[in-house]
């Protein structure tokens, strides 16, 4: 049939002489032709016939337009317009591109030879693939492997290798990375913990970057135009191994590398990972919506903002960044919005920015583009997930942080600039927060297991699209992605592992949850499987920043400073207060901030310091570091702190100045508390941890090494992930700087230095 | 199909009686507003527009593709088959609008050709009346009834070569007028307009295809296999002068119909 409808159709088009009437008829008779076969049989056409019919009619209509006489007649309105021109643009431009690419491509060789670029040259590998596994643990890894979960990194650790891999001091995921890009200590690195002290106040900051508004602005009226970009300064020191290798002319694909926001100049691609801010400038605000509340209240992570009922509709509002352009007062941009919930489809009908979309209960939405205008046509974009929680008793709604949009980034997110922009045009809008599965929004209850596991492997997704492609483009030279999902759900769902944790926490859907990480790791080894088919070639390297433990009970070292008379409160202030708001400084000896630091109140370092440094802080350090390791938790009878490490050891560098004068190495089921880690003082030292948030590896740095996995015998002894960026190095033929702290382990049996 | 026809004439009379007295610029910002406006709602409702906006992501994608891997001219060959590709996909998608657009915008045009392309004439001028007859020996017994309000100012110039006589005449007075050409006994007469406004202006009276009735539409066609092929009249063609720039119709429409399409896929968010 379909062989005939071809054959009337091609005779029409291929007779040059015949009139365009009888090349009408033979369009017109392919057409009854296909309506005519379709009611005869009765029978369902199918999709491959339905596609040579369209196909066919799409043909017919060409040839209609190239038969048509006048060029004005070819013209069928501005659409066919814009379409046809935009075509023949877009192809034409891709020409006059590949066209220069391929004739400056020699040009380009012959520039790197002069330059003295030696790619290649004396490196012992083509290519070489990282996989990084935040927090993949090795007793958990060879466990499944035992049971034979894991066939992949089974394969690995048999025919390659696996050992466990010594994190840092502390092992936080900040840290280790930066250790691992680097090659070097904290110390030389400077990024001690998520957060650290900012010179002159006790108040904590971001360790790791700094964005501040334009220097410049043009102030009119209400307005103050910044005359500039946002200033986004990195704080993180030392040069990841990527730009040594890139200034050799080997070609990088770096993917969501923790620290490495904002994106630094080098010759590859580079996407920003965990420490990427959202469009508010926090490291990830949720908005919580329900029709139970009544008045908009902070929580920890976010903000629980009403649902109003008004003409039948329920009324809310998106926050966003501060208005930029806004001179005196603080400003912050909203997007309003209004839902309506419709029981019959268990879902609810959103209206936002001019678009209608429905919801449906128990899944997430799409990403939604959002547009925040600022004034004199300024507009932030962002974008946002919907995740409709509950129509009855209660409508509760949660949305996601409001993301940078790849496509539009309003900071620099990757380098180039236009990398993000090409992922999202090539795989849709994707997750730039750096940690954006949102545990924050687990712990408060605005996403329950399912809802948070779901977000997870949406993202999860994302990322193994954007890592293939990366891989694709990555015939030589390295890349390198890291995989937060199995840190994220570790904390989460330790939980259901661990019989010893909190019943409150365990007791709801304890079986259906319990296989969860098992599900998470083989998952991971699944991924393993697929890069192993898709880069045969390749040095792989699976590696973790450190492993995980159970936290169960929580640690609040400046209660304890505090009941020990190392910390005093102003006369009437009450403990509970956060960022120290009751301290008094001039009688106050050490402090703790952070996950793991406990710092000296230090004369001439700290504004209000009353320790002479020298000996009198050795003096305290030493007395603190006895009474930490003596500590006993009253509940268990355990000791919390197993170790405690003295910056002048542990770190060497020129930042040491900027580590906590202490880490604190806790015991397996320790942890700094929650209150502590944001300098709030309380009555008790010792909590139970009661949050989703059950597993930690802020721990003594010995009880959580990492993993290495390799599909080549890697000659070394005691692995540190800090020898990563060496060895890739030193396999690369390039010349390893002298001051590295790590050391190359030997490839396919060769010696290690 | 007359009647078909009366009526598309009836609606484009009623549509530009508006702007008949005044600059011609108007009433076709006007006409060109209208198809740009039509012609992005057909696209809006009628094409696939997530797949038109994936298509186009793909194609910006592998653009940047080129951009980002220059040195490896393996990545930018596939890049710009990936290109090729997703064009093709784009262009797939566009058709279907562009199916549902060709017959409204072919008759728009061809009522903007009736009223634009040509000036009618004015009392006093001069113009020719052109026969192209269907049989050569009938080109020397062929003649002209000239009505009253025209007048015929030479005798006819034969050209047996080409089956052609042509007249050259002149208005005397406003007004519609029918000369007819007498052929083998049969008198087909053409409408000549004397005018200072926008009016249907149709240059050529041909002989009744489908197709040409829709392409020619402002007379109706004569019978088929007639003694006369086509009657002409030497109407002189219309420049629409915007000051400095003169273009004709067709550039014009061709402009506006884009800006406006381009202003409402804007406002509609319509992906093209």
């Amino acid at each position: 049939m379909n062989r005939q409808l071809a054959a009337s159709v091609a005779g029409g088009l291929a007779a040059p002489m015949c009139t365009l009437r009888q090349r009408v008829k033979a369009w017109a008779r392919a057409c009854w032709w296909g309506s005519a076969s379709s009611s005869r049989d009765g029978v369902r056409r199918p999709a491959a016939a339905l596609h040579a019919r369209r196909n066919l009619l799409i043909l017919a209509a060409l040839a209609m337009i190239l038969a048509t006489p006048a060029a004005a007649h070819a013209y069928v309105g501005p659409g066919a317009g814009f379409a046809f021109l935009s075509s023949f643009l877009t192809l034409f431009l891709a020409f006059v591109y590949s066209c220069f690419a391929f004739v400056t491509w020699p040009v380009r060789r012959i520039i790197r030879w002069v330059r003295g670029y030696k790619a290649y040259r004396r490196a012992k590998v083509k290519r070489v693939v990282i996989i990084g596994f935040d927090g993949m643990d090795p007793d958990l890894a060879v466990r499944f492997m035992e049971e034979g979960k894991l066939p992949n990194l089974a394969r690995l650790r048999d025919s390659g290798t696996f050992h466990r891999l010594a994190t840092t001091c502390p092992p936080i995921s900040p840290v280790a990375w930066s250790s691992f890009m680097t090659g070097v200590n904290p110390g030389k690195h400077n990024i001690y913990d998520f957060l650290s002290r900012e010179p002159g106040s006790y108040l904590p900051s971001l360790s790791s970057a700094q964005v501040r508004g334009s220097k410049r602005k043009l102030k009119v009226g209400k307005y103050a135009i910044p005359l500039g970009r946002p200033r986004v300064r990195l704080l993180r020191k030392g040069i990841p191994f990527w730009h040594f290798l890139a200034r050799s002319g080997i070609f990088c694909s770096v993917i969501r590398v923790p620290i490495t926001f904002p994106p630094e100049k080098f010759n590859g691609v580079l996407l920003s990972g965990m420490c990427v801010p959202d469009l508010q400038g926090s490291q990830g605000t949720f908005s919580f919506y329900s029709t139970a509340g009544s008045g908009t209240q902070p929580v920890e992570g976010g903000v629980r903002i009403p649902l109003l009922a008004a003409d039948g509709w329920l009324r809310s509002y998106i926050p966003g960044p501060d208005n930029p352009l806004v001179r005196r007062k603080r400003e912050q941009l909203r997007i309003e919005f209004r839902l309506r919930p419709d029981g019959a489809r268990d879902g609810a009908e959103v209206e936002l920015n001019g678009r209608r979309l429905f919801l449906r209960r128990g899944e997430y939405s799409d990403w939604i583009e959002l547009k925040f205008k600022a004034g004199l046509q300024v507009t932030i974009q962002g974008i946002c997930r919907f995740y409709l929680k509950t129509l009855a008793p209660y409508v509760e709604l949660y949305a996601s942080p409001v993301n940078i949009d790849p496509g539009r980034p309003a900071l620099p997110i990757s380098h180039p600039l236009i990398y993000s922009v090409y992922l999202s045009k090539l795989l849709g809008p994707y997750a730039t927060l750096g940690l954006a599965e949102d545990t924050w929004a687990l712990n408060e209850g605005a996403l329950d297991d399912e809802a948070f596991l779901k977000q997870c492997y949406l993202i999860q997704d994302e990322r193994e699209r954007m890592f293939f492609d990366a891989l694709e483009k990555t015939r030589r030279g390295l890349c390198v992605c890291v995989f937060d999902i199995t840190d994220r759900i570790q904390h989460m769902f330790w939980r259901y592992l661990d019989p010893w944790h909190s019943p409150s926490c365990s007791a709801q859907g304890g079986s259906r949850y319990a296989g969860v990480i098992e599900e998470l790791y083989e998952r991971m080894d699944e991924l393993v499987g697929r890069i192993l088919e898709r880069a045969p070639d390749a040095v792989l390297m699976v590696v973790s920043d450190h492993g995980f433990k159970s936290f169960t009970r929580g640690v609040n070292i400046n209660s304890w400073l505090w009941q020990n008379g190392y910390l005093a409160l102003k006369e009437g202030a009450r403990p509970g207060d956060p960022w120290f708001a009751g301290v008094d400084w001039q009688r106050t000896r050490a402090y703790a901030l952070g996950l793991n630091g406990l710092y000296v109140n230090q004369s001439g370092r700290e504004p209000q310091g009353i320790v002479s440094p020298g000996k009198e802080t050795q003096q305290l350090k030493q007395e603190l570091a006895e009474k930490l390791r003596g500590l006993v938790d009253p509940a268990t009878g355990r000791a919390p702190i197993t170790q405690v490490f003295d910056r002048d050891r542990a770190f060497r560098g020129p930042y040491r100045e900027n580590g906590p004068d202490l880490i604190l190495g806790y015991a397996e089921g320790y942890r700094a508390g929650w209150d502590s880690v944001t300098g709030r003082v309380t009555e008790t030292t010792f909590e139970q941890n009661s949050k989703a948030w059950s597993g930690d590896h802020c721990v003594d740095p010995r009880l959580v090494p990492g993993v290495l996995f390799s599909n080549r015998k890697l000659t070394c002894e005691s692995p540190a992930i800090v020898d990563v960026a060496p060895t890739v190095l030193e396999w690369f033929g390039v010349p390893l700087p002298a001051y590295l702290d790590g050391k190359p382990w030997g490839l396919n049996g060769g010696a290690c230095q | 199909m007359d009647a078909l026809r009366a009526l598309i004439d009836r609606t484009f009379d009623l549509f530009f009686r508006p702007f008949r007295d005044i600059h011609p610029a108007y009433g076709l910002s006007a006409a060109s507003f209208v198809t740009g406006v039509m012609a992005m709602l057909v696209f809006r409702y009628a094409s696939n527009q997530p797949a038109m906006r994936r298509a186009k992501s793909r194609i910006q994608a592998h653009i940047l593709e080129l951009r980002l891997f220059p040195d490896q001219p393996g990545v930018v060959m596939c890049a710009y088959g990936r290109i090729l590709r997703f064009t093709g996909a784009y262009l797939v998608h566009a058709l279907r609008p562009l199916l549902i657009l060709l017959l409204p915008v072919a008759i728009i045009m061809g009522q903007l050709d009736l009223r634009f392309s040509h000036l009618p004439l004015r009392p006093g001028e001069l113009f020719i009346v052109k026969a192209e007859l269907a049989d050569p020996l009938a080109v020397d017994s062929s003649s002209l009834a000239v009505p009253r309000g025209l007048t015929l100012t030479a005798p006819p110039v034969h050209i047996p070569a080409l089956q052609e006589v042509d007249w050259r005449l002149r208005a005397d007075g406003y007004g519609e007028f029918l000369p007819a050409v007498i052929a083998a006994g049969h008198a087909f007469p053409k409408r000549v307009v004397v005018s200072n406004g926008l009016v249907r202006l149709a240059v050529r009276r041909v002989q009744a295809h489908l197709w040409e009735r829709l392409l020619d539409p402002g007379e109706e066609p004569m019978p088929a296999g007639s003694a006369v092929r086509a009657i002409e009249v030497g109407y002189r063609p219309r420049i629409i002068d915007l000051g400095r720039f003169q273009t004709g119709w067709l550039g014009f429409f061709l402009v506006a119909s884009l800006v406006s399409g381009w202003m409402v896929k804007v406002m509609l968010r319509i992906e093209l």
